[in-house]
């Protein structure tokens, strides 16, 4: 999944000069700004994406009273004992039982805690598995995305601003990292460096940053070469104004958006990749708050599923929605940047 | 155009080379020790085994001098003969795959390809055809569905969905199974009656009259194909819808239509052609794409193909299998990058290639 | 709302519901209360149910759609080689068993005695060094060739000349060339630095390589015209006629092996053939045996395909009752790593037998119609119906398995460079010193401390037995009876306190145990340790690390973990096979156990594989039972008894505990 499709943003300036009266937010944002924010918050798609992108930053937020946590390291999920078959939503909490949060016995109506979710194979909880992974699903994909998109922006902005040889020298090294199958070049590295770092997320997150920036670069780099031919940098060349002023004030704020898009799509794919990693055994330990993680007992048990259906279906949701927030704002950000679909709406 | 197609071809000796460096320098990380464990599965049956495999296999020679051997195979010290290297097209021997790395390459990568051919079909068709429907139907009900039903697809985990393709359709119904071929069929194949022209069962079965065995190996292709469809359904549409839309609102469109063309003509034979410009090279990228996308995809369908021993060697850090694999598909992709180019330069008499 | 809008969210909804409903739709007929099943139908309740309500069922009959192929869903088909001087797996094992005969094979399901094979009797001198071997005549290897003496003689010494430290070789050099001798190099160089290094052992002086061959050729020797082969052993050797009944004691065709291109026989070569890997074997996917079954292709990941050898010689069944020609045409092992499709490959019919991991059998029970339950006394199973007495599956349990898990602890723990495993280093409540588990009392409180009943209870599913000392039930000197340790918190407590003259009890400590990552028994091991631990005093903390294969290899290798788990499966079925890698073997030399107890351990080993008649062996083993009880140098886990499910009209299975649960496939048929 290396290849994202390419959009130039072209700046027709004669569209964006209407006459007419502006509000005091638009004139404070900055009309592109404004159109972007009003466009997001009005299209019924992002509305979708961003509510649950909300849910799921609230119940990150809120883990630690949603879901208490007993030991020192909260990401640890808890396990009533050692038992291979999971246990349905509902059944109690036998051993080792965490403490009341304040809001179950008004809402549950009991002070006995349950499984709400039930446990997965070796009695995980996964409720606890579910809310505590959601930070862990911000934290990666964020993460990954933002280290991956910066080294890529660099590397672009670098290579297409100067050109000559050094775009040349970037542009194959890219090409060496994009000749690599992604997931298989992302297991091998993560396979390479598990014994050194330890299991955990660390391996296949620096694996998919190694392996991740090269579309951001593409992508900025081809945006830059068709900006930096506009009259408006052409000019300010003319005039002296320095390297660096130029790309960061004239280039990059207009070639940069296709990069964002990519960016907010980009998060959902990484969420995937790396559960996917968790899935073939490779990444967060056993245990660790981690949706592919616990998807991946769900792997013994799936033609089972009639039965155990919740080991698959809880986790599955929760990664699939979260997913699915991020590309349908990156998809509704896709279309309100671009202006030239503002004539069609 | 034959100055640009050789300078290409030259490029690919120098990608090969910088992705195979990268490899071995990633193996670095590990000791000898750790990566010694290959040859083992569990705590060694006697305490000189792991000094004796270091040893045997060289893991703890300098890795410039690993790379040559790699590379330019051995000399055996009493006859002068040179053995392995992968210059004199010997790929070495996979411990995951338990065979030679050429013989494990020319079973599987037929499975391979046959997986990702089929897959392409209907990625490519249904991919362009919801592409167009929704560029048409622009804000409409139909467009509205097409997009979602493109984003869903992008979000939903190829190993969440196989896993509930198999449980549906082999646990439950017994439509589908998994695998490649049933083992009947199998035996048919690999006797001397039956001739493999091309490797891929499906092609083989019809040239040979076997419709029995085309069905067979049609069914067990058929849930594979399916997710890695469903998953690239998405792309493709996206690609087709936003550059329909684009080419709709060009001025020509605009003519067209004030000549007073039906909406349906103007489609076809104005729009179509050149919306579609960008699906060339989305073609060549998806081949490629879904070749290395087999991953999990085989990984699940228990289907013998590389993808699923790819992963196998890279789980178990069997450099050699990975290697081959890598150089495998690192020049499937500068080929078909350099395919698609020359497709362009041929359909666009705009397009250049100097 | 929009129009849009609204139906953005229809979509939006309507693909939700089709994803969810793609996962709750499809729920297969199972019954919930498995568990329930399991309990009613185990042990001798069965027969009371079964003879006091003679059930009226329709006797259903089980027919297989293919019965002349016989297809296996393993786990894996992870076999490097099918030469046999090279196989060390058991998958390797179940194919090779199958398409070559031994000297001697086993009495059917009694995996100690011992009857003919390809020899027809044989005599072992009075001191145990001699054995002398009549062959059979009137054998032919699969490809027309006969059998000679020199066949056998050829195969075995070709197998050690071939060498290979990670090669089941180890098993004849040290009866035929003393204790301790791991590789046919180190006859050549004692300091073994010529071991798997085949340039090295070219080089060497030709002399001394000379004489090292003859030293084989001393050890076995053949006759042809007596049609007798000799084996002269260093010592008396207890489990030498295990060791030629299993796979690496499977006899080749010299002609024919020369052809492939194995060692010609020549005393002068012999280094050229020195070093040889299991995939660089020229016989590493080119078999001719002598067996019941034939190879018709191995397909490396995917399959192996076996035909009956309509030619086989074998007249005399190996146990009553036991069959003397394969009946099955055809035998498929398919290796199927996810254990869904080999579920689902079951229930659809299309496997005869498929590995069914111990935390999937719940979902497999309902499909039980026949259970059965290992009967020690007979070495048979008896077998009743279930309450789902038309299940299309037959199971097998109870008998116990040869493989163990132990919690080893490491004497003086390696902390060069730093060890993050034992925390400061210290005993201040933050770590661990580097000789901690040096004291008796710490070994013994962490013996005190373990909570068998839950490990048995939730790793092993309730279906295991705790192991008294090193060797495992059912074997020459295994007690039941025998001094063990029991959870006990309140010696656990003693036991910490006298540690250490009290700094254990006054400070606490902290150290990591570790597992290697996908090993779900031996994370359980941890757990329960650091959970009971943590009952007597959260200041005893143990925390829980899971490493990676290659780095929990190497860790172990250099003694750095202060407490590793690791598991052994028999080689051989004797004792001697047990007592060795525990006591002075492999483990015991990561474990860094003191030399005086060392020495001691070895004098006993020693004595225990010479004695030449079981009581002996018993005595000897007793005696080692007891050291390893009164020292504590492991934490001695439990035997698991295992499972095999196979379709009804499967039949004639037995079970023989060398063989674990895979079969030799002529005995078994197929309706």
């Amino acid at each position: 999944m290396t290849n994202e499709t390419k959009q130039t943003l072209v700046i027709d300036e004669e569209q964006f000069l209407p006459r007419r009266e502006m509000s005091n937010l638009e004139r404070w944002l900055g009309t592109d700004t404004y159109r972007a924010l009003r466009g997001m918050v009005t299209n019924p798609t992002s509305i979708v994406g961003l509510v649950l992108l909300g849910l799921f930053l609230f119940i990150a937020l809120a883990a630690p009273i949603l879901a208490p946590p007993i030991s020192s390291n909260p990401y640890q999920i808890p396990r009533d004992g050692y038992g291979s078959v999971p246990k349905p939503p509902g059944t109690l909490w036998n051993s080792r039982q965490p403490e009341l949060p304040f809001w179950w016995k008004p809402i549950m109506g009991t002070d006995q805690w349950v499984h709400i979710m039930g446990t997965a194979s070796g009695q995980w909880d996964i409720y606890y598995g579910v809310v505590w992974g959601t930070r862990t699903a911000l934290q990666v994909g964020l993460l990954i995305t933002f280290v991956g998109a910066a080294v890529g922006i660099t590397i672009g902005a670098v290579s297409a601003y100067y050109g000559g040889w050094l775009d040349m020298v970037l542009m194959r090294i890219t090409d060496i990292f994009m000749a690599f199958p992604f997931m298989l070049a992302a297991m091998t590295l993560s396979a390479v460096l598990t014994p050194v770092l330890g299991k955990g997320l660390f391996p296949p997150m620096i694996a998919l940053m190694a392996f991740g920036w090269t579309g951001f670069a593409r992508l900025l780099r081809s945006d830059i070469l068709s900006v930096r031919e506009r009259e408006y940098v052409l000019a300010a060349q003319v005039i002296g104004v320095k390297d660096a002023r130029i790309l960061f004030r004239h280039i990059l704020p207009n070639a940069i958006f296709p990069t964002l898009v990519l960016g907010s799509m980009r998060i959902g794919s990484y969420v995937i990749t790396f559960a996917g990693l968790s899935f073939l055994g490779i990444g967060a330990e056993v245990g660790y708050a981690d949706w592919g993680q616990l998807l991946s007992f769900a792997r013994a048990w799936m033609t089972n599923l009639g039965e155990y259906w919740y080991i698959v279906i809880f986790p599955g949701v929760a990664l699939v929605l979260f997913t699915l927030s991020w590309n349908l704002v990156g998809d509704a950000l896709r279309d309100v940047l671009d202006p030239r679909m503002q004539g069609s709406r | 155009m034959v100055n640009y197609i050789i300078r290409r071809l030259l490029m690919v000796p120098l990608l090969l080379f910088g992705v195979t460096v990268l490899i071995f320098l990633m193996l670095q990380v590990l000791s000898p020790v750790e990566r010694s464990a290959l040859y083992v599965r569990d705590i060694p049956r006697n305490e000189r085994v792991l000094e004796g495999i270091i040893k045997r296999y060289g893991l703890d020679q300098p890795v410039h001098i690993q790379y040559w051997k790699w590379l330019m195979g051995t000399i055996d010290p009493q006859t002068g003969d040179r053995q392995g290297g992968i210059l004199r097209g010997e790929f070495g021997y996979s411990r995951t795959a338990s065979q030679p790395v050429a013989e494990m390459l020319a079973r599987r990568f037929p499975a391979s390809l046959e997986l990702a051919l089929l897959a392409v079909i209907p990625v490519i068709a249904g991919g362009i055809l919801l592409g167009v429907v929704g560029a048409v139907n622009h804000n409409k009900p139909l467009d509205q569905f097409v997009r979602i039903f493109g984003i869903v697809g992008w979000s939903f985990p190829d190993f969440v969905f196989g896993l509930l393709l198999l449980m549906l359709f082999y646990a439950n119904l017994g439509w589908f199974p998994p695998g490649r071929i049933s083992d009947w069929a199998n035996q048919i194949v690999q006797s001397p009656e039956f001739h493999n022209y091309t490797q891929l069962i499906t092609i083989d079965s019809l040239l040979n009259l076997r419709f029995d065995i085309f069905w067979d190996a049609l069914r067990h292709l058929i849930m594979p194909v399916i997710t890695l469809a469903y998953l690239w359904w998405a792309l493709t549409l996206r690609v087709t819808r936003s550059s329909m839309l684009e080419t709709l609102r060009q001025d020509y469109i605009t003519t067209a239509r004030a000549k007073g063309l039906s909406e349906r003509t103007v489609i076809r034979r104005h729009a179509l052609p050149n919306g579609l410009m960008p699906v060339i090279t989305l073609g060549g990228n998806t081949v490629v794409g879904l070749l290395s996308g087999v991953v999990i995809v085989e990984t699940v369908y228990n289907y013998p193909g590389i993808g699923s021993a790819a992963a196998d060697a890279a789980v178990n850090l069997d450099v050699i299998t990975v290697l081959a694999f890598v150089l495998l598909n690192g020049f499937i992709l500068v080929m078909a990058n350099l395919i698609v180019d020359i497709l362009y330069a041929y359909i666009d008499p705009r397009v250049r290639l100097d | 709302m929009s129009k849009k809008t609204w139906w953005s969210v229809l979509g939006l909804l309507v693909i939700a519901s089709m994803v969810l409903g793609a996962c709750g739709a499809p729920e297969p007929e199972v019954v919930v209360e498995t568990v329930v099943v399991t309990k009613e139908v185990q042990g001798e309740t069965v027969e009371v149910v079964v003879t006091a309500t003679p059930e009226p069922v329709v006797p259903v009959e089980f027919k297989s759609a293919d019965p002349s192929t016989f297809v296996v869903a393993a786990i894996s088909e992870g076999i490097d080689t099918l030469d046999p001087a090279w196989n060390y797996e058991s998958d390797g094992d179940d194919i090779i068993l199958n398409l070559y005969d031994q000297l001697v094979t086993y009495e059917g399901p009694n995996a100690s005695k011992f009857v003919p094979a390809l020899a027809t009797d044989w005599t072992i001198s009075e001191d145990g060094m001699t054995y002398v071997f009549n062959i059979r005549e009137g054998v032919k290897f699969h490809n027309g060739a006969d059998l000679t003496p020199e066949d056998v003689a050829y195969t075995i010494q070709r197998g050690v000349l071939q060498g290979g430290t990670w090669s089941p070789q180890w098993l004849f050099t040290e009866p035929f060339f003393g204790t301790g001798i791991y590789d046919i190099a180190e006859l050549v160089d004692e300091t073994g630095a010529l071991d798997d290094d085949p340039d090295g052992v070219k080089a060497a002086d030709p002399e001394a390589l000379m004489a090292a061959c003859e030293r084989v050729m001393d050890v076995v020797q053949y006759d042809d015209a007596a049609g007798t082969v000799t084996f002269n052993l260093s010592q008396s050797w207890a489990p030498f006629l295990a060791t030629l009944a299993q796979s690496w004691g499977s006899i080749l065709d010299k002609d024919w092996a020369i052809e492939q291109g194995a060692w010609d026989g020549d005393c002068a070569t012999w280094q050229n053939y020195y070093g040889i890997t299991s995939e660089t074997t020229p016989l590493r996917d080119k078999t001719n045996g002598t067996g019941p079954y034939m190879l018709e292709s191995w397909t490396p990941g995917e399959e192996k395909v076996l035909v009956a050898n309509p030619d086989w010689w074998r007249t005399e069944p190996t146990f009553e009752g036991g069959k003397t020609a394969p009946t099955i045409e055809r035998i498929v092992v398919k290796g199927v790593s996810e254990w869904g499709t080999r579920y689902a490959m079951l229930q659809a019919g299309d496997a005869d037998g498929a590995d069914v991991p111990r935390e999937n059998i719940a979902q497999v029970d309902p499909m039980v119609g026949e259970w059965c339950e290992y009967n020690a006394e007979t070495l048979g199973f008896d077998c009743a119906p279930t309450e789902n007495p038309n299940g299309p599956l037959r199971l097998f349990r109870g008998a116990p398995a040869t493989t163990r898990t132990d919690a080893m602890f490491v004497f003086d723990i390696n902390a060069e460079g730093g060890n993050p495993y034992i925390g400061s280093g210290e005993l201040d409540g933050n770590g661990i010193p580097t000789d901690f588990f040096s004291d008796v009392h710490v070994r013994k409180a962490f013996n005190y401390c373990f909570d068998w009943d839950a490990f048995i209870a939730d790793a092993l599913a309730g279906e295991a037995i705790q192991n008294v000392g090193p060797l495992i039930p059912g074997m020459v000197g295994y007690d039941q009876n025998g001094p063990m340790y029991s959870y006990d918190p309140a010696m656990c407590e003693e036991e910490l306190k006298l540690a250490w003259d009290g700094q254990v009890w006054e400070n606490g400590f902290r150290m990591q145990v570790a597992y290697n990552t996908g090993n779900v028994t031996r994370q359980t091991v941890a757990q329960i340790l650091q959970a009971t631990l943590s009952d007597i005093d959260p200041k005893f903390q143990v925390e829980i690390i899971g490493l990676p294969w290659p780095s929990f290899l190497a860790a172990i290798r250099a003694s750095r973990l202060p407490l590793y788990i690791s598991g052994w499966q028999e080689d051989l079925h004797d004792p001697h096979n047990w007592a060795q890698p525990f006591m002075i073997g492999t483990y015991a030399a990561r474990q860094v156990l003191p030399d005086w107890m060392v020495a001691e351990f070895q004098e006993l080993v020693n004595a225990g594989v010479a004695a030449t008649t079981d009581e002996e062996r018993a005595e000897v083993y007793k005696q080692l039972t007891q050291l390893d009880y009164d020292y504590a140098i492991a934490i001695r886990l439990a035997v698991a008894t295992g499972r095999h499910y196979e379709q009804r009209w499967v039949g004639d299975y037995y079970y023989n505990a060398i063989n674990a649960w895979t079969g030799r496939y002529y005995s078994m048929s197929k309706q």
